[in-house]
C-alpha cells in the first residue's frame, strides 16, 4: 500500500533534482532552489497568458461578426485538443530531459535499497515529472481563460483544466513506462547481443521511443484514423482522444457524454500508471553488464581509419572526436540525444506519408504553405545541432577534470567538440532534406536554396549550442544528469530559435508574399543578407565558445 | 516457520547464483551471519563481493537461491525486511543536489524514523563525524570522505539490525575511520550484525569475528583468522599471507620484477 508521506518525500527529492544544478554551495536561501518556484512560475505564466487572452478578446470584439464567429470556432477546437496534446508534449520533453540516467546510477540509486515500494516510487516520479512540465497547461489555460468565459465556455474551461491535470499525470506515467522499457532493452540486449550489443541497443532504443511517440501523438493518430474513416467517428476507440471527446461533448452541452469520457480518461490514466508500476517492478533496475567490444590484440593506429586527419584535424583532435563518438553510441544516458534526429525525421515522414493533404503533391498544389515543408529540415538539423552541441562539455561529467588536466589546448578541445556536433547535426539535416525534397519535388534552384539555408541554420545552431554548453556546463553525476545548467538551456533555446527564424526569414517572407510577385525581387537579396548574418553568428559564437573553453581550462587546472 | 526470529541468524544466504551474461559472478554461495557478529567478506576485485552484498540488500535478484533475513525470505517481504538493513555502498551515489542534512532526513523518512528521534540522532552523528557546519551545503560540493560520512550516517540513522558495509572506510580521514571501526565494534556488542567488505586486510583482521574469502564467485574458506591460518597451512602468518595463498595471487615478487624491467 502506497503511503502518501513517502510519496511526497520522494516527489520533493526528484523535483529538487530538476532545480538544483550549482556545482556546490549552500542550498538554502534561494527560492530558485526550492520546488515551490515551479508553482510560482506556473502562476506567473498563467497570469501573463491570461492577460494576453484578455487582449485577444478585445481584438475579437473589434472584428466583424462573421470573423468573430470563426475565431470562436477556432478557440473551441483548440480547447478540444488541449488535453490530448499535453501527454505528447510531456513525452517529447521526457525523452529529452528525463531518460538520461546512466546504468551506474539507475542500478545503484538509493531508492533501490531503501524500503520503498515500486508503486510509491513510480507515483512520486510521475508526479514530479507532471509538476516539472505543469507550465505547459498553465500557459494554455491562462491564454484560453478569458476567451472561454467571454464566449460562454466557462464550464468547459474548468473541465479542460481538470483533464489537463489528468493528462499531465498520465504523460508522466508514459515517461516512466519508457524509462523501464529502455532499462529492459539495455539489460536484454547487453546480455545477449555480445559484440553487436551497442548498435542493437541504439536501434532498439530508437524503436521504443519512436513507437511510444507515435502511439501518443494525437496528430498522427487523427491522421491515421482519417485515412480509414471519419476521425471523429473513430476517436472513441482511441483512449488518447477520450479527454478531447469529453471536452467536445461539453462544448455542445452533452453533460452525460462528457462525464462518461471524463471517467474513461481517468480509468485510462490509472491504467497507464498501473502499467508503469508493473514494468518498474519487473525491471526495477538495469543489470550492469560487461561488454567486450573487440577481442582483437591491442594495435595502436598510426593513422585515423576514417580519414579524419584529412579534414584538418590533428591526431589529438581525432582522438577526442573518436572518444566522444564512442561515448554517444555507448553511454545509455546519451542514447536519447542520439535518437532525437531519427525520431523527429521518422515521425515527420510518417505524418506526411499518412496525411493526404501533405503528401498529395507539390507544395504549390497543396493548401499547405511551402515553408511548412522546410520546418522539419530547420528543426531537425537546427534543434538537434543545438542540443547535441550544448551537452558536449557537460557530458564529460567527472571525467572533465581528467580531460582538462591533459596536455591539450582550448582550441583543440573546441574543434573536436564542434566537429562531432556538426557531423551528427549535418547528417540529420541532410537526411531530412533528402526526404522532404523527395516528397515535395521542388525546382533545383529552390532545392539548392533550401539546402543552403538548412546548412547555415545547422552550423549556426551547433556553434551557439557549443558556446552555451561551454558557458553553462553541468558536470554533475546524478540520477538524471542534465549536462547543461537550466538557465543556460532556456536562454540558449530562445537565442537559437531567434537565430533560426532570422536566418529563415527570406524563405518565410518569400512564401508569405508568394501571391505578390512584385515583392519577389526585393526578397531575393535578403538571402545574401541572411547568409552574411549566419557567418557573423558563427564567428561570434566560435569566438565566445573559445573564451569559455579557456575559462574551463583555468577553472580545472586551478 | 518453526524457529523464532530471535534464534534465526541475522542473514542466511542459501545456494545463491548470479550471472551477468556469460560471466558467473556468484556461484552457489552459502553464508550465515549470526546476531552481533562481524563477518568480513574478502576477495580480489571482481570476486563477487559487491554482487553478493547487492543481493543481500534486494538491489539485485539472485538467478537462483534465497536470501533470508532473520529467517524470512527477502523476496517475500522486501520492503519490511529492508527496514532492518543499513547499507553503505562502495561508491555512494547520493543525491548530489540535496544538502547532507536533506539527504539524511530523506533516508530517515523512508525508514520511518520519527522526527524527534531523527533530530537527536542526526545531530549526534553529524557532530561525531565532524560534518556539523557543512550540513546545509549541497552534497555535490562534498569531498569523497564527506560523502562517505553522509552514507554512513544514512545507514545508521534508523538503528538497523544488520549493517552491510561495502568498503565503508574508503576516503575517510584517520580519525573518522577509527571512529567508524570503534562504532562497528560497539554496535556488534549491542547485537547488530555486520557484513563487512574491505581490501585492507589489517582492518579485517582486527575487526571481524569471522572472515570469508571469495574468489571467482565462490567462497574458498570461512572461519576465524586462526582457523583460516590452519586451513592455509600458515600458522603464525598474517591474514594477508593467508589471503594471497588461498587466492593464488602470491606471485607478487615475480610480477613486480616483470613490471620494473
Amino acid at each position: 500500500m502506497a503511503r502518501l508521506g513517502k510519496i511526497y518525500a520522494i516527489a520533493v527529492v526528484l523535483a529538487k533534482s530538476q532545480l538544483r544544478s550549482g556545482r556546490s554551495g549552500r542550498a538554502g536561501g534561494s527560492i530558485f532552489r526550492d520546488p515551490a518556484v515551479l508553482a510560482l512560475i506556473d502562476g506567473a505564466c498563467f497570469a501573463a497568458c491570461a492577460v494576453v487572452g484578455y487582449a485577444v478578446v478585445g481584438v475579437i470584439s473589434l472584428l466583424p461578426p462573421a470573423q468573430g464567429a470563426q475565431v470562436a470556432t477556432a478557440l473551441a477546437e483548440g480547447l478540444v485538443f488541449v488535453p490530448a496534446m499535453i501527454p505528447s508534449v510531456v513525452l517529447v520533453a521526457g525523452v529529452l530531459f528525463e531518460l538520461s540516467a546512466s546504468s551506474k546510477f539507475a542500478s545503484s540509486d538509493s531508492v533501490n535499497w531503501l524500503p520503498v515500494t515500486q508503486a510509491e516510487y513510480v507515483i512520486a516520479s510521475t508526479l514530479s515529472i507532471a509538476y516539472s512540465y505543469s507550465v505547459v497547461p498553465s500557459a494554455i489555460l491562462g491564454l484560453t481563460l478569458w476567451p472561454s468565459v467571454k464566449l460562454g465556455y466557462g464550464g468547459t474551461w474548468v473541465e479542460v483544466l481538470l483533464l489537463s491535470c489528468v493528462s499531465l499525470v498520465y504523460g508522466g506515467a508514459i515517461v516512466e513506462v519508457l524509462r523501464a522499457a529502455i532499462n529492459r532493452v539495455s539489460t536484454v540486449v547487453m546480455k545477449r547481443a555480445r559484440r553487436g550489443a551497442l548498435v542493437l541497443r541504439l536501434a532498439v532504443t530508437i524503436g521504443v521511443i519512436l513507437v511510444l511517440q507515435i502511439i501518443f501523438n494525437f496528430v498522427f493518430l487523427i491522421d491515421l484514423v482519417s485515412r480509414f474513416t471519419s476521425a471523429l467517428n473513430f476517436a472513441e476507440f482511441l483512449p488518447v482522444l477520450w479527454a478531447s471527446l469529453a471536452v467536445k461533448a461539453s462544448l455542445v452541452g452533452d453533460a452525460a457524454q462528457s462525464a462518461v469520457y471524463f471517467a474513461a480518461t481517468l480509468v485510462f490514466a490509472a491504467g497507464i500508471l498501473w502499467v508503469a508500476v508493473i514494468v518498474r517492478a519487473k525491471y526495477w533496475s538495469p543489470t550492469p553488464s560487461r561488454v567486450t567490444v573487440t577481442r582483437g590484440a591491442y594495435a595502436p593506429r598510426t593513422r585515423s581509419r576514417f580519414g579524419l586527419s584529412l579534414l584538418g584535424l590533428g591526431p589529438t583532435e581525432v582522438a577526442l572526436v573518436k572518444k566522444d563518438l564512442k561515448g554517444l553510441a555507448r553511454r545509455r544516458e546519451l542514447l536519447q540525444y542520439f535518437s532525437i534526429p531519427f525520431v523527429l525525421a521518422i515521425v515527420f515522414l510518417l505524418q506526411i506519408s499518412f496525411n493526404p493533404a501533405l503528401s498529395g503533391g507539390s507544395p504549390g498544389s497543396a493548401k499547405v504553405p511551402s515553408v511548412v515543408y522546410q520546418l522539419p529540415i530547420w528543426f531537425v538539423g537546427g534543434l538537434f545541432g543545438l542540443i547535441i552541441s550544448s551537452i558536449s562539455f557537460g557530458q564529460e561529467q567527472r571525467s572533465a577534470g581528467l580531460l582538462y588536466s591533459l596536455p591539450l589546448t582550448a582550441h583543440q578541445v573546441l574543434r573536436a567538440k564542434l566537429f562531432v556536433s556538426l557531423l551528427l547535426a549535418m547528417f540529420a539535416a541532410v537526411s531530412v532534406f533528402v526526404i522532404v525534397t523527395a516528397f515535395t519535388r521542388p525546382t533545383p534552384l529552390v532545392a539548392a536554396e533550401n539546402f543552403v539555408v538548412a546548412v547555415a541554420i545547422t552550423t549556426q545552431e551547433v556553434c551557439i549550442g557549443t558556446a552555451f554548453g561551454a558557458k553553462f556546463p553541468d558536470f554533475q553525476e546524478r540520477p538524471r544528469p542534465r549536462f547543461v545548467d537550466p538557465i543556460g538551456i532556456i536562454v540558449m533555446v530562445i537565442v537559437g530559435m531567434a537565430v533560426m527564424v532570422l536566418t529563415a526569414l527570406p524563405s518565410i517572407l518569400g512564401d508569405a508574399l508568394s501571391a505578390f510577385p512584385a515583392f519577389q525581387p526585393q526578397i531575393q537579396p535578403l538571402f545574401l543578407v541572411s547568409l552574411a548574418f549566419a557567418v557573423a553568428v558563427i564567428g561570434l559564437s566560435y569566438s565566445w565558445a573559445n573564451r569559455e573553453v579557456k575559462k574551463l581550462f583555468v577553472e580545472f587546472r586551478g | 516457520m518453526d524457529a523464532s526470529p530471535d534464534r534465526e541468524p541475522a542473514l542466511r544466504l542459501e545456494s545463491i547464483y548470479k550471472s551477468y551474461g556469460d560471466i558467473k559472478a556468484v556461484r552457489g554461495i552459502e553464508l550465515t551471519l549470526d546476531k552481533g557478529e562481524i563477518l568480513g567478506l574478502l576477495g580480489p576485485n571482481g570476486s563477487g563481493k559487491s554482487t553478493t552484498m547487492k543481493m543481500v540488500l534486494g538491489i539485485l535478484k539472485p538467478d537462483s537461491g534465497e536470501v533470508f533475513v532473520f529467517g524470512e525470505k527477502l523476496s517475500t517481504a522486501p520492503v519490511e525486511l529492508k527496514k532492518k538493513l543499513g547499507y553503505v555502498p562502495e561508491t555512494p551515489q547520493l543525491y548530489e543536489f540535496l544538502t547532507g542534512l536533506e539527504y539524511i532526513d530523506f533516508v530517515a523518512e523512508m525508514y520511518g524514523v520519527p522526527p524527534a528521534e531523527r533530530k537527536e540522532r542526526v545531530s549526534h552523528f553529524m557532530d561525531g563525524l565532524q560534518l556539523s557546519g557543512h550540513e546545509n551545503e549541497l552534497i555535490s560540493g562534498y569531498s569523497q570522505g564527506m560523502k562517505q560520512k553522509v552514507a554512513i550516517i544514512s545507514a545508521l540513522v534508523h538503528k538497523p539490525k544488520v549493517l552491510v558495509l561495502d568498503e565503508a572506510l574508503n576516503g575517510l580521514d584517520p580519525r573518522s575511520a577509527r571512529l567508524v571501526k570503534d562504532l562497528v565494534k560497539e554496535l556488534a556488542t549491542e547485537g547488530v550484525s555486520i557484513l563487512f567488505s574491505t581490501h585492507v586486510l589489517e582492518i579485517a583482521q582486527s575487526l571481524c569475528d569471522k572472515v570469508a574469502i571469495m574468489y571467482q564467485g565462490t567462497i574458498l574458506a570461512e572461519g576465524t583468522v586462526a582457523e583460516l591460518r590452519q586451513k592455509a597451512g600458515l600458522p603464525g602468518s598474517t591474514l594477508e599471507e593467508v589471503f594471497l595463498k588461498m587466492t593464488g595471487t602470491d606471485d607478487i615478487g615475480e610480477v613486480v620484477k616483470e613490471l620494473s624491467r
